[in-house]
């Protein structure tokens, strides 16, 4: 019997469970350098928003034990820019493509979920709110449920029935209250998760490594920990779609993620370390499936036992 | 214009040996001819092991010809030290070539300025066109590849005592060249570059920052434009014209 890795989301079919990671293979077709971006499953770019942002200064990025941490700053060109130079670039025929994005206040983000909504070549969005409400504060939307789901209720609205998936924070103790929020306020489904807030010290200069003193960590030292979440999320809303993301380096990886109850996993950093990785992992699951004995890989979504 | 296009590939270890104080030169084998590869250009390198160090090193090409590229590189941290320690006939998963060049020589032959680990693309530079080289150390590199007289040691263990653009000074003039290409630590870079502002020169710089994935995907390794915006060192450079950059952020 023939292998079947292919999945759905929002109700489309993708051949394989596979995607980019947002912020880990750029706003252009700049991986497709190093292998056909169709092998994918879905394409998922970095965050826009509807300004450029030039990102934070330097130094961004520093090496943990297994883990990166960065602080890139969201960098971009900006919503417009990434229309007309990089989105036509994709082949969106042949390849979902999902936008993340993001904004500083509510108005700014509904201002890009309006101008990505009406895009026909963009599959779906996705929604990061890890962001800081700049009218607020600097609060994290991500860390109030009720502000969370009023965002993602606006911003849905302002698309026009474009999918949008809510990318949430494992920062907060309250994830599972904003995943409920964000659903009922019509998410397509969640992505489990963003990086982990993480610093690391120079003992020798007494300064912290990254320049804003902190970062997002990354990598394979996060997988347990995010495996842990998303199976908590599936657990209480078992019908939500999950994309998982965090610490994928292996296809044993891959297949923790959907027997947690994952319907498509994001690769990040193991694309950093290697951008032929999809296509190595792809290879790599395809094998372990037939040494598994596995016909099709979503009957195990959720399979985890006890 | 590179023409190569950055290519991932296993390649076997040809010798691994240690060639002065804390230096080491790698030998690969690589699948390809290389011989388009161009002084400047680099490679992100990692060991097959599991995922501590997780990323891969950035290094300069020290050579390339044929079917073989040459690194030479400093033991400084754990990532190089574990690499220190590969020998044939293991194998080294690279990501090469990467980045953009110095400019071939056109009228007159360029002074050539290293500091530290800086020197390898200079060396590649001047074996393959020519130029007056100069290379600054901490203390006595104990390198085999250059004479005395071009090098300044700051403890003076070796050649002149001070540093390089103190040599410099000292031993040529710097007005004689129209073009000089650089490659050092960030403080070398600045002082350099004040110093060459009021002169008719063209000055290269070769950048360094930490990179994670060395291909413009992750906006690691970011420096100061002159718009005040951020280039990409991994492909927007990382060598760039002195007056493209400012080093002062």
């Amino acid at each position: 019997m023939a292998l079947k890795l292919n999945t759905s989301l929002a109700g489309q079919t993708l051949k394989n469970p596979l995607m980019t990671a947002s912020g880990t293979s750029g706003h252009s077709t700049l991986l497709s350098n190093y292998f056909p971006l169709e092998k994918l499953g879905a394409f998922v770019t970095k965050g826009v928003s509807s300004n450029a942002k030039i990102g934070n200064k330097p130094p961004r990025i520093c090496e943990t034990p297994s883990g990166l941490i960065n602080c890139i700053g969201l960098e971009n060109p900006g919503i417009k820019f990434f229309i007309d130079n990089y989105l036509p670039q994709f082949p969106s025929e042949t390849l979902p493509l999902i936008v993340n994005f993001f904004g500083n206040s509510v108005d700014t983000y509904i201002k890009a979920a309006a101008s990505l909504g009406q895009i026909e070549e963009i599959f779906a969005l996705e929604l990061n709110i890890s962001c800081p409400n700049v009218q607020k504060g600097g609060i994290l939307f991500g860390s109030d449920p009720i502000a969370a789901g009023d965002l993602v209720e606006k911003c849905i609205k302002a698309t026009q029935g474009k999918p949008v998936f809510v990318k949430l924070s494992p920062a907060f103790s309250n994830f599972l209250e904003t995943a409920n929020q964000v659903m009922q306020a019509g998410a397509a489904g969640l992505t489990c998760f963003n990086t982990y807030p993480a610093t690391d010290i120079d003992i020798q200069s007494k300064s912290f490594k990254l320049s804003l003193g902190k970062g997002g960590l990354s990598g394979p030292a996060i997988l347990p920990l995010s495996l842990l979440k998303l199976h908590e999320i599936h657990t209480h809303f078992p019908e939500v779609e999950l994309i998982a993301s965090g610490g994928v380096n292996t296809a044993e990886d891959i297949i923790k993620y959907i027997l947690a109850g994952a319907n498509a996993v994001q690769l990040g950093t193991s694309i950093l370390i290697n951008p032929t990785s999809p296509i190595v992992l792809l290879d790599s699951l395809k094998n372990l499936c037939l040494k598994m004995g596995i016909n099709n890989l979503m009957n195990l979504k959720g399979k985890v036992k006890g | 214009m590179n023409k190569l296009k950055p290519n991932f590939f296993s390649a076997p270890i040809l010798s691994n040996q240690k060639i002065g104080k804390n230096y080491f030169c790698l030998k690969v084998k690589t699948p390809q001819n290389i011989d388009q590869v161009e002084p400047g250009q680099f490679a992100m390198l990692r060991g097959k092991w599991n995922y501590d160090p997780l990323l891969p090193r950035p290094l300069s090409i020290a050579r390339a010809e044929k079917f073989q590229l040459d690194f030479i590189y400093e033991v400084r941290g754990r990532g190089t030290h574990l690499l220190s320690l590969m020998q044939p006939p293991r194998e080294i998963e690279i990501l090469a070539p990467l980045g953009n060049s110095f400019p071939p020589p056109e009228n007159s032959l360029p002074l050539l300025l290293a500091g530290g680990i800086g020197f390898p693309p200079l060396y590649f530079y001047q074996q393959k066109y020519g130029g007056k080289l100069l290379a600054g150390f901490q203390t006595n590199p104990e390198l085999d590849l250059f004479s005395d007289k071009i090098i300044a040691t700051d403890d003076g263990s070796l050649g002149f005592k001070g540093n390089v653009l103190q040599l410099l000074e000292s031993c040529t003039e710097i007005n004689n060249y129209s073009t000089i290409m650089a490659c050092g630590p960030r403080i070398m870079l600045k002082q350099l570059k004040n110093r060459c502002s009021p002169l008719q020169c063209n000055l290269f710089l070769s950048l360094e920052e930490k990179m994670a994935c060395g291909t413009g995907l992750c906006h690691g390794c970011a420096v100061k434009s002159r718009q005040n915006d951020y280039f990409k060192i991994c492909t927007d450079g990382p060598i760039f014209k002195s007056s493209d950059v400012n080093l002062e952020e």
